[in-house]
């Protein structure tokens, strides 16, 4: 009897522990997410003086910008903004921030220091969870103060994306002026941004197709020097220009490997072009590539060990794949129309390229196997893809039809790997054969 | 005297009307901006030197044309080419260049290949007829030097060609 | 028969009824320590002022000459040397814009507004990797530290600091509370829990509308008509994606007597519609189908987050920026959209959310 009152409690004392329907918890799956982005508010960072205080306008002028043309963010106008600089200094008011929608905040402090050096500080806030996301400070030169908005630009992109970010970098492209048959072409670079711009070379010398070395300050290019089209290298530090290799035809085409050692490039002998690597240390010269097609704009994968290249061995211009040594070729573009300028995204999941078909040209992306292909942008003449060195983004150039006295336009623009955000470069003049540098170091 | 110049200038002038002129498909010979010196050469009754570039221009023609992504050289490509050999049979001290160009509705680097391409052609070709290679130098220019203005199938088919520049 | 002996036994007895069925109802409170909340993730605390190390000295001055390069330096052969077709002017304007790129490192000590350790809270893991080792240093700015400990809100001395107290609203309960806040609702739940077999109906009450700014803040403005329909854009129609808005997909039934599945599967639609149209994904995020987000939610009786959501993946939250970056966009969400409008006297169908924010089918 006893025994059966003792088992009462215990019964009820199970029953509490397994069904404890006070803890059950709701299921909900959401799918079909939305693609808007991210309001943020960019505050002016605060300076202790006035000159400070325009440093802090115009890096915020700057980070606003740079955010804004990723597409990822929407800057909300800041004449909605409600707390003013002064508070916001010893913290926001999250309230204030929520009222206007806004999921993060920017705020930031100028000082020029006694020592004549900047230093800029930013914090990055999330107005939902009201909490401070990320808080660096940097200290520059005054005149740098560029470069610095564009780091801060960098970090915020990455706190909230998970991605490196992109606008610490550089554009290196053809300056190009004049009518077609008299086009004079010059090397130029600028910022992402499009400031900061200067030539590199005067024009008397017909350069083309410049790619940046992924670890230094180099670039690579093909330069027509006393009538012998050829890849050279020049170091943007020193100015200094030299021949690779000692080839007897034409190079040209040429890129860095990932590890920045080699240039990958090809070489027309006989009317046939090859592709080869050489090693910028060892001077060694390695054949990629031996049949009678044209073989030529080879492009590595980020790890090395694969290279995307143009080949028409097949009767056709058309992308294929091998391995860094030249073995296991195999053809990846079956779509219709012509396939060229394959680039490897540097987050190694896209193949960029330019398309032809029908008298149409597109930029396009395709997975390295082949699926996936997706056409971003078209015109008369797009061409001469090139991925920011985060694999987000895009640059390319778009070439009008020209006019009977031979005069075309033709200018960069960036896009983002979805197809979305289109946008031109503001160049000083016609531009063309864009390359993205990696973040400055 | 006056008459004899007036039936050279106008021999001259039935025969520049009979070089065939550009159509508007894409078989295409013939010259194009040379084609008014030329005519302005012929008219003032001045003979080019041998050996030179008018001398090559008027007897050979200045170029041969190609069909769209082809090297391949046509029978009137190839007739051009046999005079070219003559030429050079005719001129033995004169060296020659031959400049690959394409049009603009391709890639940059794969039309640099070629137009690497199109000036070996006519390179092996003439080599074939005999002539020392070592006369006979090669340039890929691309798409960059078109010799036709505007974005039409005319000039493209023009700018399709492999150019010959006297050297020396 | 001694007395003694007639209570000892019936003591025993009661004393163990009343030590069982004081457990029962701490059980019923308290929940076991098994089933207990999960460790309430916190985001990843981010380094305060760290000074970014980033030396650029271009020294002009111990650059090498050309003359000094060796061969193995990549100097071509004297009779290869292309003519310098770089001007001079040219390249001395595009060193000199190198010279002012530089950024010097910055000693700590310079730092005097940094704001003390927190002893209450370790560092976390950062994802700041080049700056883990001054986060030791850095005062994370948690809602604890913000909410009832007052030891580390330091006096304000100077130019960004945590942010105070006063300035939290009211409306929004961040405290990482222990338990729901209206507290007589436990007990009654607990008296419902035990002795019910069959919950009651939820009486259905007629849906609220939506706050006017959450329709505001979504409202696509000037897009392309097919920016949601096809993610990923191609321009040529012929090989446009098909149309990729997933319908929201019907929930499982929640894991609750059988009696409630329907309800339960009708609130759980009912958060759905609510949660998604807060909920912005990034379009070209690499491998969406591995950015899945589970997260726990607490709401109140209003419908009002209780609590912090939780996600559960913690040890990826920490390790990988991409899922992290996912996982606040689902925070973000239901932060967002909140306060929840559902029937109140079902709350205890909906106190307690596992979400799932899964973007894969949408690409």
């Amino acid at each position: 009897m006893r025994r059966v009152r003792a088992i009462f409690p215990i019964a009820l004392f199970l029953l509490a522990v397994t069904a404890n329907p006070g803890r059950a918890e709701l299921f909900v799956d959401v799918t079909g997410p939305n693609f808007e982005p991210l309001p943020i508010a960019i505050t002016d960072f605060y300076g202790n003086d006035e000159g400070a205080a325009q440093i802090g306008r115009d890096i915020t002028q700057v980070v606003t910008a740079n955010l804004e043309r990723s597409g990822l963010f929407k800057p909300i106008d800041p004449r909605a903004f409600i707390q003013d600089i002064g508070s916001l200094r010893a913290g926001p008011r999250f309230g204030d921030w929520r009222v206007i929608n806004s999921d993060a905040l920017v705020s930031g402090g100028v000082e020029l220091q006694s020592d004549g050096r900047l230093r800029v500080e930013f914090r990055l806030w999330d107005v939902l969870a009201e909490q401070q996301m990320t808080g660096l400070a940097y200290v520059s030169t005054p005149a740098n103060w560029r470069r610095v908005a564009h780091i801060v630009s960098d970090a915020i992109y990455k706190r909230l994306t998970g991605e490196e970010g992109y606008f610490d970098t550089r554009i290196v492209y053809i300056a190009e002026s004049g009518p077609q048959n008299r086009r004079v072409k010059r090397l130029a670079i600028m910022d992402q941004d499009g400031d900061n711009h200067s030539y590199l070379t005067d024009g008397s010398t017909l350069m083309l197709t410049p790619r940046f070395s992924p670890t230094s300050q180099e670039i690579t290019y093909l330069a027509y020097v006393n009538d012998q089209p050829r890849v050279y290298l020049l170091n943007l530090d020193t100015g200094q220009q030299e021949l690779v290799g000692n080839f007897p035809g034409m190079t040209f085409a040429p890129r860095f490997s990932p590890d920045g050692n080699k240039i990958i490039m090809s070489m027309a002998e006989g009317g046939n072009s090859d592709i080869y690597t050489m090693d910028l240390r060892t001077r060694q010269v390695v054949r990629l590539t031996n049949d009678p097609g044209i073989d030529t704009s080879a492009s590595y994968a980020p790890d090395g060990r694969q290279i995307v290249f143009n080949s028409d061995r097949g009767g056709q211009q058309q992308l294929y794949v091998m391995n860094a040594d030249g073995t296991n070729v195999r053809r990846i573009s079956f779509g219709e129309g012509l396939y060229a300028t394959p680039v490897w995204s540097p987050r190694g999941d896209l193949i960029a390229f330019t398309r032809i078909h029908q008298g149409t040209f597109y930029i396009g992306v395709m997975k390295p196997d082949g699926s996936g292909e997706r056409m971003l942008s078209s015109g008369f003449l797009v061409e001469s893809p090139t991925w920011a060195p985060n694999g987000r983004v895009l640059s390319f150039f778009r070439q009008e039809p020209s006019d009977s006295q031979g005069r075309v336009r033709s200018r960069l623009y960036t896009i983002d790997l979805t197809g979305f955000n289109e946008r031109e470069v503001a160049t000083p003049i016609d531009a063309s054969d864009p390359a993205w540098s990696p973040l400055i170091p | 005297m006056r008459l004899t110049f007036l039936s050279i200038a106008l021999s001259a002038l039935v025969v520049a009307g009979c070089e065939t002129t550009p159509d508007s498909t894409a078989d295409q010979e013939g010259v194009v901006s040379s084609e008014e010196e030329i005519v302005a050469i012929q008219q003032q009754g001045v003979q080019a030197v041998p050996g030179s570039q008018e001398d090559l221009d008027i007897l050979v023609g200045p170029r041969v044309f190609f069909d769209f992504d082809s090297s391949a050289l046509r029978s009137d490509a190839q007739a051009t080419v046999q005079n070219l050999g003559a030429w050079l049979e005719a001129n033995p001290t004169k060296r020659i260049r031959i400049e690959g160009n394409t049009d603009e509705r391709g890639t940059r680097e794969y039309n640099l290949a070629l137009g690497d391409r199109r000036a070996e052609a006519v390179r092996s070709y003439l080599m074939a007829l005999g002539v020392n290679g070592n006369r006979l130098t090669t340039i890929s220019f691309g798409k960059e030097r078109p010799i036709r203005l505007g974005s039409t199938p005319e000039a493209w088919a023009m700018n399709r060609n492999a150019t010959f520049v006297v050297l020396n | 028969m001694n007395p003694v002996d007639t209570i000892l036994p019936m003591r025993t007895g009661y004393l163990c009824s009343f030590a069982l069925h004081a457990c029962v109802l701490a059980v019923a409170v308290y929940g076991l320590p098994l089933f207990s909340r999960e460790y309430m993730v916190q985001p990843s605390i981010p380094v305060d002022l760290v000074m970014f190390d980033d030396v650029k000295e271009a020294d002009l001055a111990s650059l090498p000459e050309i003359s000094d390069l060796t061969p193995q330096d990549r100097l071509v052969q004297a009779d290869e040397i292309a003519p310098q077709v770089v001007r001079p002017n040219d390249l001395a304007e595009a060193v000199e814009d190198q010279e002012v790129t530089e950024l010097d490192s910055v000693e700590q000590a310079e730092r005097p507004d940094t704001p003390p350790p927190d002893s209450a809270v370790a560092p976390d893991p950062s994802t700041l990797t080049a700056l883990d080792d001054l986060a030791a240093t850095a005062t994370p700015l948690t809602p604890e530290a913000q909410e009832a400990e007052a030891e580390p809100l330091e006096p304000v001395e100077e130019p960004p600091q945590p942010p105070l107290p006063s300035s939290r609203p009211e409306t929004l309960q961040l405290a990482e509370a222990a338990e729901p806040e209206p507290e007589p609702e436990p007990e009654t739940q607990t008296a419902q829990q035990v002795a019910a077999l069959a919950p009651p109906m939820p009486q259905r009450r007629p849906e609220l509308p939506q706050p006017a700014d959450r329709a505001d803040r979504n409202e696509p403005e000037s897009q392309e008509p097919n920016r949601l329909a096809s993610i990923l854009r191609n321009v040529q129609e012929n090989l446009q994606q098909p149309q990729a808005r997933a319908a929201p997909s019907a929930a499982q039934p929640a894991a609750v007597r059988q009696g409630e599945a329907a309800s339960s599967s009708r609130l759980a639609g009912q958060v759905r519609r609510q949660v998604q149209p807060c909920w912005n994904f990034d379009a070209g995020a690499r491998d969406p189908a591995s950015l899945i987000v589970e997260m726990r939610v607490f709401l109140n009786p209003d419908g009002s987050l209780s609590g912090q959501p939780e996600i559960l993946d913690r040890s990826r939250y920490l390790s990988d920026p991409f899922f992290r970056s996912a996982a606040e966009r689902a925070q973000r969400a239901v932060l967002d959209c909140q306060p929840f409008n559902l029937p109140r006297e079902s709350h205890s169908l909906w106190s307690s959310l596992l979400i799932r924010f899964n973007p894969a089918e949408a690409f």
